[in-house]
């Protein structure tokens, strides 16, 4: 009756099993095994062992894109969910334009990556919207080449994440946010407990799944960014904006490096997979312990 | 699996019950921004030879072109005839891709010159479509409001042209460098008379380790510095633009007297209604000429997978002739890479055809150190330079790595 019942869920499972290794663990496998070959993209593929690994270790590019990954995503999963927590403590407060305003607030991830990138290219060009605003502004001191300098471009492409995705995180917390029991929050101002304090000992707690599911997601997002890096700067200037993702398409599609475009990928799928596991593992934790 | 998907064979469904056959055809010209005069060749293809039909699709350049044609080529469903530059032809040539046409009647008529660009292991993989000037263009309304009536084509003079330029409260020159594109092109633009005036075997001896950038390429780089010291260009500015989408409506809108680009520009700007002259980009001595810099640009390979092979080789027969080709040339404004073809005369490039007519030109070297991936990182090594993170010398140092590297 038992065998007969794991036989059942086996053959329940099996498609699943079939897909899931056709379309991912074969690909898998086979990108890690085109890394270890010499691969110029074509069907000659002979295998080198760890050579391309070997040379990726000796590429400070790499090592400069690996910093500039991690740094990219440090900064955009800090701003887009401090930025979507703190829209959706307002508009939580706010239920009379919280409607309109998440919609107002969600309207920028319905836009194509590329097509806000190249928006956002103009607006940032030297003559371009931004330094026209601080101009208007009377502001001309903060004008700046966004772009063009080398200590602000990774943080100018940053921007333009957080601003495209902000309001997605703000939806999540939002939703954190209704399933915060209305006694406890009863209860908070009945105490007399003041706006931060409701903040820091009722709701920032009850966030905790929330926190988890936002930083998780915009960790591995950003941890893969691409079109961003490529329309706004295309990992410039001086190399300033490149990322792992940059260098993979770079030695794929451009450079003729195939199989070393391939090595670079797999230490991107081991970053994104080491960092969002730990993040994630840590957070979990968290909410255990709360 | 990428052999067996590669027996399917590439291009079109072949031939159809009358007899007709279908070749496709792949390419980044004859469409969008630059029709260059594609489907009147095409026409005339299939007016001359009523069985065959061109089934021609345009792809956007660049990285897209790659992205499409790269996985096409692996499942065997590429073009029967697909437009090549040498980078490309040497990369898919390598890979088998690329159809062996060294015994086409037009191989043996192929220029000297151009000949490398279309050949990978002594076999010729591609026809060479054009030689492609890339240089300075001048706006000559805006020159003359300072009082210039020539575009100059020395670096003394070019340098005192800017500051009556500048003077006269106009823009001197644009350099739009976001991709590092500009910087890279003008160093090679330079190099082509400072260097190749002196040497013109220096990629030979570079490639044999008999010559280096330092000091070789030094008056190169500097030069470019030199705009920013003299306050005619601000680098910073020109790396946050973009030369391909803001560069040519910049120069268009009349905002700078000055600009560097490739001829294929001309015909776009000739379009806002001003004189203007393209040039070679005038970086000798005082008294000298300057040497034009001329790109092995577009070619046409035939996919070795094609089941169309026959009729693919004839489409590129018809294009290797002269009449065919000048309609192509005229509208990229290039020169013709076969040693009896004919290339076409237009006011706005004389300066550039005449350096060429008269040998003064350098083709730049993008089938040995100069591919792809060191084009790439000389300009984002320039970049840097122009923006002080690097001395000259580590500059040179690392273009040496980058073009040294196999």
């Amino acid at each position: 009756m038992f065998h007969r019942r794991r036989a059942t869920m086996a053959a329940f499972l099996l498609p699943a099993i079939v897909i899931y290794g056709a379309f991912m663990l074969y690909p898998l496998a086979r990108g890690v095994y085109l890394s270890m070959t010499d691969s110029l993209g074509g069907p000659i593929a002979n295998f080198v062992g760890t050579e391309q690994y070997r040379a990726m270790a000796d590429d400070p590019k790499v090592t400069a894109a690996l910093w500039h990954t991690v740094l990219y995503a440090a900064v955009v999963v800090v701003a887009q969910n401090g930025l979507g927590l703190l829209f959706a403590s307002l508009l939580f407060r706010r239920p009379k334009v919280r409607k309109t305003l998440s919609v107002v607030l969600l309207t920028p991830t319905l836009v194509s990556p590329v097509m806000a990138a190249f928006i956002w290219s103009y607006l940032f060009a030297p003559e371009g919207g931004i330094n026209a605003l601080l101009g208007v502004l009377g502001l001309d001191s903060l004008q700046h080449v966004w772009l063009g300098d080398t200590s602000t471009a990774l943080y100018a492409v940053a921007a333009v994440n957080v601003w495209m995705f902000a309001g997605y995180s703000c939806a999540i917390f939002l939703a954190g946010y209704m399933s915060v029991p209305t006694d406890l929050l009863d209860a908070a101002a009945v105490d007399g407990a003041s706006g931060w304090q409701r903040f820091r000992s009722v709701e920032w707690p009850m966030l905790a799944p929330a926190l988890t599911v936002n930083v998780t997601l915009s960790l591995i997002g950003s941890l893969k960014v691409f079109e961003f890096p490529l329309v706004l700067t295309n990992g410039g200037p001086a190399g300033a904006t490149d990322t792992l993702t940059m260098l993979v398409y770079r030695n794929v599609f451009g450079g003729g490096k195939f199989a070393f475009g391939i090595a670079v990928s797999v230490l991107l799928l081991v970053t994104v997979v080491v960092l969002s596991s730990a993040t994630s593992s840590l957070l979990r934790l968290r909410e255990r312990r709360i | 699996m990428a052999m067996s998907l590669a027996a399917c064979g590439g291009g079109s469904a072949g031939a159809s019950k009358d007899g007709k056959v279908t070749i496709h055809v792949q390419a980044w010209k004859g469409g969008g921004a630059e029709p260059a005069n594609v489907a009147e060749i095409n026409k005339a293809f299939e007016k001359a030879h009523p069985n065959i039909k061109i089934d021609f699709e345009y792809i956007t350049a660049n990285d897209t072109y790659v992205q499409k044609l790269q996985p096409e080529l692996l499942g065997g469903k590429a073009g029967d005839v697909i437009m090549v530059d040498t980078d490309k032809m040497k990369k898919w040539g390598a890979s088998g891709y690329l159809a062996d046409l060294s015994g086409e009647s037009w191989a043996s008529r192929i220029a000297p010159d151009a000949k490398p660009f279309a050949q990978a292991d002594g076999k010729t993989l591609a026809m060479p479509m054009e030689l492609i000037g890339i240089g300075l263009y001048a706006n000559m309304d805006l020159l003359k409001k300072a009082g210039i009536t020539e575009v100059p084509a020395d670096w003394p003079t070019f340098l005192a042209d800017l500051a009556k330029v500048k003077k006269a409260g106009i823009d001197p020159i644009a350099l739009p460098d976001k991709s590092g594109w500009t910087g890279s092109s003008v160093f090679q633009a330079s190099g082509s008379t400072t260097v190749y005036q002196k040497n013109k075997q220096w990629d030979a001896d570079f490639l044999d380790g008999k010559a280096s950038f330092n000091p070789d390429w030094k008056t190169s780089l500097e030069q470019l510095k030199t705009l920013e010291d003299k306050g005619y260009v601000n680098w910073k500015n020109e790396i946050g633009t973009d030369e391909w989408s803001q560069g040519p409506q910049d120069f268009s809108a009349g905002k700078s007297a000055f600009w560097y680009q490739g001829a294929w520009q001309v015909s776009n700007i000739k379009k806002a209604g001003f004189p203007v002259s393209f040039a070679p980009w005038p970086g000798g001595a005082e008294g000298t000429k300057p040497n034009g810099m001329l790109f092995s640009g577009t070619m046409w390979g035939v996919n070795s997978q094609s089941q169309q092979g026959d009729a693919a080789r004839e489409y590129v027969k018809f294009w290797s002739q002269n009449e065919n080709l000048a309609k192509y040339l005229e509208a990229e404004n290039a020169e013709s890479p076969f040693t009896d073809g004919t290339t076409p005369e237009a006011t706005e490039t004389t300066a550039f055809t005449t350096a060429f007519k008269e040998g003064r030109y350098r083709i730049l070297p993008s089938n040995s150190w100069y591919a792809a991936a060191a084009e790439t990182e000389t300009g984002s090594r320039i970049q840097a330079y122009l923006l002080g993170k690097a001395s000259a010398a580590r500059t040179l140092k690392d273009i040496q790595t980058a073009a040294s590297a196999k």
